[in-house]
Formats: structure tokens, C-alpha cells, sequence
């Protein structure tokens, strides 16, 4: 059984452990989000939140990028 | 008196070979549950006795756990069954004078031949003969006989000892460290496994994983449309594939839509297409899984238990070759007996010529797999279905090539805009004929398009389309990829990859990593690099490649495989602790996602928390305090456990709670109304 809730020192996506605020892959995941939004801008004139929401809803987004998305737009809020 | 004792692979095959060699005068008993199979062959009395597969091992020399440990020895394998069949057949040895090994032509049984001669029956195996087949016919049974090699077939017998003791060194060790670290960290105890070529496959899994999670789609437009010329419909593919923005493409539509263009140029080629090679082990699990559907491993226990019936030759071959002195013409003719293969046979043998096209690649011990011109009497509906796919692939083998045409016309419409059209036909069926329903190309009669032909634009849709990930693996393509990394060999690669589905590392026809797979992975790739690392893996199976054809040494290669390992192992007992507390981690996770994500919020997963207030249990969501707070009371005894349904009401996840024998469902959703019922 585990203490209530302790999220130091893990992801805050998938609570795995983390020395920093996202493991490797969610860190790599938002790092690839930012990267693409410049294409998504130019190709479909979309702001940075209907990308996000756009890329959730995506049937070929991969898993961890959905999450980091989702992240991001609770983030946001 | 004395006799000769003949040592087989499986009980089946000894049965077959003591009729091959006694005919009708076999005498069957059993000597302590093992059965034995009494003839003469010359005058001489012979007792055919079999196996159950391996009946060694390996296994550790001295007692009590230690780690690192290189100290091994081979030894009877701890079933029941087999340590009284070895009784037996050292009981039957005594009153033996000459001895021959009769198990399967390969590595694995010319071990398994060794080890019995060796160990069960009191070092004899320097006195024994080797049967050499590739079929279990009789004509092949009898001439391996009086052919026998006068000694065992010592390069693969330590081409498979090696593999043994390392496989054995590289498992064990690994396996060792991960479950005694996360003891020592308090962790209880996991059945963990690493190993020398599941490790790598596991890893190569979860680099295309990774890439597949980490996929972000780009948005890009494509036009799907489609002309009719001379009366047929036919797709067309715009000069540009693939458009950036949705006006450029929505512009091309508006202008093409329903216009009429003309066939500007008509370009034409005719392609020979040859006759597929003969099924090798990789090629037939490859098609077999492309028209069945069926796992490499199931078709390789297929193709096996034919084998034992004597229909097809030894199926654990990489030869695409088949030597005319296999008899090819005389299993045509033998097959053409039937009704079902009687015109394919008849066809092939009218040519005269009964030359086969053969792939590149070879096997020193066998040929292809072929049929042998012997049709079991019972065939189950999988056999018979691999059976008639090995049969009809070697009637293709002799088939003339095919030839397809390939007609790609450019139309034009607008003036500016222009699109081309494709369409195939099979001009001549050749060897397609004698593969038939395993190739779908068919020859057709349709009309040909002409340039200055009319072509009508019947549709112009433009097409939303977003970047695709990368494909994940299938069995059938995991083979393939191993095979090219020289990963495992034939016999073992099917084996590996079920070995994976069944520690749940992963998951799904199209292959998909578990968190547990991840973990063990993202472990092992830190703390043992060169079990992930495909080269080292390699390098090892060309070193036995290298004892197998009598070029190494057998010590030296274990010797070397010590050496490299030794320091790695040494190096993971400094770093236990680390090791342990990453795996106690990684384990707390995995056992807390069981319950599922979180219905509420979807990225949290649902965990049993103990309230510090009142100190009772309940469901909540690990993504409290932070952005939910989704709780679910549970009873306070029993298992919880996330049952595989979701409720029919609200569709929230349905748990499982254990109590004795007393199991409860519910749903997670507190406003549900089947928690009201």
C-alpha cells in the first residue's frame, strides 16, 4: 500500500519516477509537440490551443504525445 | 546376444524409423514406460529407442545461490518422465555392442543424440554412427542406414553445446542480478527473465514503440480521384502527391472535377516475374502468417508434426535449394496419384525437364522444404492447409515466370493539369497457375487505353491525410528482423518471440511493448547495455556458425563469452542497490496501473490509497491534489483487482474485489445506476 498521493520526484504525466518535472519520454514528447506546432501553423493557420486539441483527438498521435498534449493543456487552463 | 541400440529424437519418429529399417517384423514393448522397438536388420538384432526431446541440461555445478556464476555442468533434466526414460535407455545400453544416433540432422539433435550417449549411456558416443535424412521415408531411412557416418557429427554437437552453456550463462546471470536486487530492496520476489536473443528482439521492439508513442501527425491533403476511359473506372494520381495547404489542393479539384482530358502518353512495360524459391523455415512462417494468419511458431509445430508423418522433409532448414537427387521428378509423380494435385503434376512432368528454380540461400544439412510424395492418411484442417501451401509453393518452384504488364497512361485535362493512370494485367499466368489460391494476380481481358483516348474525371475529392507512425512489428515481420540481424536461428526465433507474449513483455498481434517490457528494457539498457546490443549477439551465433563447420574452437568461445561477461556482472553488484530501487520503482508503478487510467481525468491512473484520517481504504486517483480528485469507496477486505469489462451502463472501469471465495464486481462510477441495483 503506498502513502496518499506523493508526487515528488515523479512524472507528472505518469508518476514514474523523475528527477524532473516530466521522464524522458513525456520531456521528449512536449519537446516534439513544440517542434511540429510550427508546421501545423503554417498548414492549417491553427493557435497553439486548437493544435493541442486537434493532436488529442488524432487517431495517429502517438500515446505518450496525446498525454503530453493533454498535460499541457490542463497546464494552460 | 548382443545388439545394436539406435537412439531417436521423439517417439514418433522411432517409430517410424524402426518400420523404415524392420518392416513388417518390429516388435514393440516398454521397458520401464519407455517403448522399445525390437528388429533385425541383417541377422544383426537392433533396438530402436527414443527420446522426449532433450533429456540433459544445463545447470549450476556447485549449490546455493551465488552471482556471478560461470561453474555449470550438464545433467539429467528434472522431469519425472524423462530421468526414467534415461534409467531405461542406460539399462538397454549395457547389453549394446554398437550404437547409432538417429535424431534429427541439426544442432539440437545431434545434441540431444550426444548427450545421451555421452552421459546415459556411459561415454559411448566415440563408438557411435550418425544417421544423416532430411525425410522420414523409408527409401531415405534405409540408405541414411547403410550410409551412416562412422563418427557423431562432433562440430554441431558442440555448436549446440555452446549455445546451451551460453544461453544458460547470459540467463541466468541476468535473470539472477534484476530478481535478487529487487529483494535486497525490499521488492519481494519477481520472476524476471533477460536473455541472450530475447533481450536485443525486446529491445528492437521497444525502439519502434517508442517512435510510435512519440509519433506527432502532420497535417497534409491528397486529391483521390478517378477516371473512366473507355467505358472503365480507374484510380488517378495527381502530379503532386502530396499538397501543403487545403486550397492549393481544394483549386486542383474545382478545376478537374467532371472535365474531360485525353490520354496524353501510354507508357507500357512488360516485367518477368520468376517463380518463388522453395520454402526455407523464415519464408514458409512468413507466408503462412501472410495467408492464414498463423503465428511462426504454430507453423513451425505444424510443419513439424507433417514432418513426423513423413510428408514433408525436415522443416527446420534456411536451404532454398532443391538437389535433383531428392528424386523430384518421382515426388511430382507420386503427388499427381491425388485428385487435387493430379493436373499440376501432369503439366510439370509433361515438360520433360524437371528443374526447379532455387533461392540463394543453403544449409549444409538439409535442403528446402519439400514434399515427399507421401500423404499422411489423417491430416488435421492446419496441416492440411500448410500441407497443400508447401505442395503448391514446390509445383511453383518448376513453373515458367509470369509476366505482368504494367501500363501507366498520363492524362491530361486543363491544359496545366495532369495525372496519371496505372493499371496491371498477367499476360502470361505461368507459375501462378500451380499457386493458386496463394497468389491473387489473375489474368484479365480488359479494355487497354490508347493515347488520344477520352478520359472523364468522374471524381476529384480532396483528402484530409495526417503523417502515419512507423508499422508495428508482426510476428511474421520479427522474424524477418532477426533473420537480418542474425539474431537466434531458424529453430529457436519462433520460441524467442513466444517467450516474450508469455512473460508479458508484450502484447497483440501487431505487436505492442507492455510497461513491463519498458521497464525491463529501460533496465536492462542501463545497467547491462551489451545484452540489448545486437552486435555482440550476432557476433556470438557467427562464432557458432564458425564451430558448427569445424573453424573455432568450442572452449575458446565460451571462454571469450566469460571473459566479456565477467566484468559486466561484477560491475552490476556495485550498483545492486541502484539496480533494486529503479526496479522496486518500476514494479510499485506497474502493480498500482493494474487497477487502470482514471475515468475521470484519463492521464492518472486509479491506485488503493489508506485515508490518514480515518486509516481506511479506498480507490483514488494519483494525479491528486494536483488536477483531480476521483474517489470510490471499496470494501476493506479482500483483493482488489481491475476486472477486463467495463460497466454497461456508464462505461466506467468494472473492479474486482476477492474475499476467500466470495468475489464482488462493481462499477468505479459513485452515480451509477448499477451500484443502485
Amino acid at each position: 500500500m503506498q502513502d496518499a498521493h506523493q508526487t515528488k520526484d515523479r512524472c507528472r504525466i505518469c508518476s514514474v519516477p523523475s528527477e524532473r518535472e516530466l521522464c524522458d519520454f513525456h520531456a521528449e514528447a512536449v519537446r516534439r509537440i513544440k517542434e511540429h506546432f510550427e508546421v501545423w501553423k503554417q498548414r492549417k493557420g491553427i493557435c497553439w490551443k486548437d493544435y493541442l486539441r486537434e493532436i488529442t483527438r488524432n487517431e495517429r498521435t502517438g500515446v505518450w504525445v496525446k498525454e503530453a498534449a493533454e498535460y499541457l493543456i490542463r497546464e494552460s487552463r | 546376444m548382443s545388439y545394436q541400440l539406435i537412439i531417436c529424437e521423439k517417439p514418433s519418429a522411432a517409430m517410424r524409423i524402426a518400420y523404415a529399417l524392420g518392416g513388417t517384423h518390429v516388435r514393440r514393448e516398454r521397458y520401464k514406460g519407455l517403448p522399445v522397438f525390437w528388429l533385425e536388420i541383417e541377422g544383426k538384432r537392433v533396438a530402436v529407442v527414443p527420446a522426449l526431446g532433450h533429456l540433459y541440461g544445463v545447470e549450476q555445478n556447485s549449490t546455493g545461490w551465488s552471482f556471478p556464476i560461470f561453474d555449470l555442468r550438464w545433467a539429467p533434466l528434472k522431469d519425472r518422465r524423462k530421468r526414467m526414460w534415461i534409467e531405461a535407455i542406460a539399462e538397454i545400453a549395457k547389453g549394446a555392442d554398437s550404437y547409432v544416433c538417429a535424431c534429427d540432422f541439426d544442432v539440437e539433435g545431434s545434441l540431444i543424440g550426444y548427450t545421451i550417449l555421452r552421459y546415459a549411456c556411459g561415454g559411448v558416443d566415440i563408438k557411435a554412427k550418425r544417421m544423416r535424412f532430411s525425410t522420414l521415408t523409408k527409401e531415405e531411412l534405409r540408405s541414411a542406414y547403410k550410409n551412416a557416418l562412422g563418427r557423431l557429427d562432433y562440430e554441431r554437437v558442440y555448436a549446440g553445446k555452446v549455445r546451451h552453456e551460453v544461453d544458460w550463462i547470459f540467463g541466468v546471470n541476468t535473470s539472477r542480478a534484476l530478481m535478487d536486487a529487487m529483494g535486497r530492496a525490499g521488492g519481494g520476489f519477481e520472476v524476471l527473465s533477460a536473455g541472450r536473443v530475447q533481450s536485443p528482439t525486446l529491445y528492437a521492439l521497444c525502439r519502434r514503440e517508442v517512435e510510435i508513442n512519440l509519433h506527432v501527425p502532420d497535417p497534409f491533403w491528397s486529391l483521390n480521384s478517378e477516371v473512366v476511359i473507355k467505358g472503365a473506372k480507374y484510380p488517378a494520381e495527381y502530379k503532386v502527391k502530396e499538397f501543403f495547404s487545403r486550397k492549393e489542393a481544394e483549386d486542383v479539384a474545382e478545376r478537374c472535377q467532371g472535365k474531360r482530358g485525353y490520354v496524353k502518353d501510354v507508357l507500357v512495360k512488360r516485367k518477368r516475374i520468376p517463380p518463388p524459391p522453395p520454402f526455407n523455415l523464415g519464408d514458409l512462417q512468413r507466408e503462412a502468417y501472410r495467408v492464414f494468419g498463423y503465428s511462426p511458431s504454430k507453423t513451425q509445430r505444424i510443419a513439424e508434426r507433417l514432418y513426423l508423418s513423413a510428408a514433408v522433409s525436415y522443416p527446420r532448414t534456411s536451404s532454398q535449394k532443391l538437389p535433383h537427387s531428392l528424386g523430384l521428378g518421382r515426388i511430382i509423380e507420386k503427388l499427381g496419384r491425388t485428385e487435387r494435385y493430379r493436373e499440376a503434376a501432369r503439366r510439370i512432368l509433361e515438360k520433360g525437364i524437371v528443374k526447379p528454380r532455387e533461392g540463394r540461400s543453403t544449409d549444409p544439412a538439409h535442403p528446402a522444404i519439400h514434399p515427399t510424395g507421401t500423404l499422411p492418411k489423417r491430416m488435421s484442417g492446419e496441416e492440411g492447409r500448410i500441407f497443400d501451401l508447401i505442395v503448391r509453393r514446390f509445383f511453383a518452384t518448376f513453373g515458367e515466370d509470369a509476366i505482368l504488364e504494367e501500363r501507366e497512361a498520363v492524362v491530361e485535362v486543363n491544359e496545366r493539369d495532369s495525372f496519371k493512370v496505372r493499371a496491371r494485367d498477367l499476360v502470361e499466368s505461368g507459375w501462378t497457375e500451380y499457386y493458386r489460391p496463394y497468389v491473387a494476380w489473375r489474368k484479365t481481358e480488359g479494355q487497354r487505353f490508347e493515347v488520344n483516348d477520352e478520359a472523364i474525371f468522374v471524381r476529384v475529392d480532396v483528402e484530409d491525410k495526417f503523417t502515419a507512425p512507423p508499422e508495428r512489428y508482426t510476428a511474421s515481420k520479427l522474424i524477418a528482423y532477426m533473420e537480418r540481424q542474425g539474431l537466434g536461428t531458424k529453430s529457436t526465433r519462433a520460441e524467442i518471440i513466444d517467450n516474450l507474449y508469455r512473460r508479458g513483455y508484450i502484447e497483440g498481434r501487431e505487436i505492442k511493448v507492455t510497461d513491463l517490457g519498458f521497464a525491463v528494457v529501460g533496465i536492462l539498457k542501463r545497467f547491462f547495455p551489451e545484452l540489448v546490443s545486437v552486435k555482440m549477439t550476432s557476433a556470438l551465433e557467427g562464432d557458432m556458425v564458425e564451430i558448427e563447420s569445424g573453424r573455432r574452437d568450442q572452449v575458446e568461445v565460451v571462454l571469450k563469452v566469460v571473459d566479456t561477461m565477467k566484468p559486466v556482472f561484477e560491475r552490476i553488484i556495485e550498483k545492486y542497490e541502484e539496480i533494486g530501487e529503479e526496479l522496486f520503482g518500476v514494479m510499485n508503478q506497474l502493480r498500482r496501473n493494474e487497477l487502470g487510467p482514471c475515468p475521470k481525468c484519463r492521464s492518472g491512473h486509479m491506485r488503493i490509497v489508506r485515508s490518514k484520517k480515518s486509516g481506511k481504504r479506498f480507490i483514488g486517483c494519483d494525479n491528486y491534489p494536483n488536477f483531480c480528485n476521483f474517489s470510490f469507496p471499496i470494501p476493506q477486505r479482500g483483493k482488489i483487482s481491475r476486472s477486463n469489462a467495463d460497466c454497461n451502463f456508464c462505461g466506467f472501469p468494472i473492479i474486482e474485489v476477492k474475499d476467500g471465495w466470495k468475489i464482488w464486481r462493481f462499477c468505479v462510477n459513485a452515480g451509477c445506476p448499477s451500484n443502485k441495483r
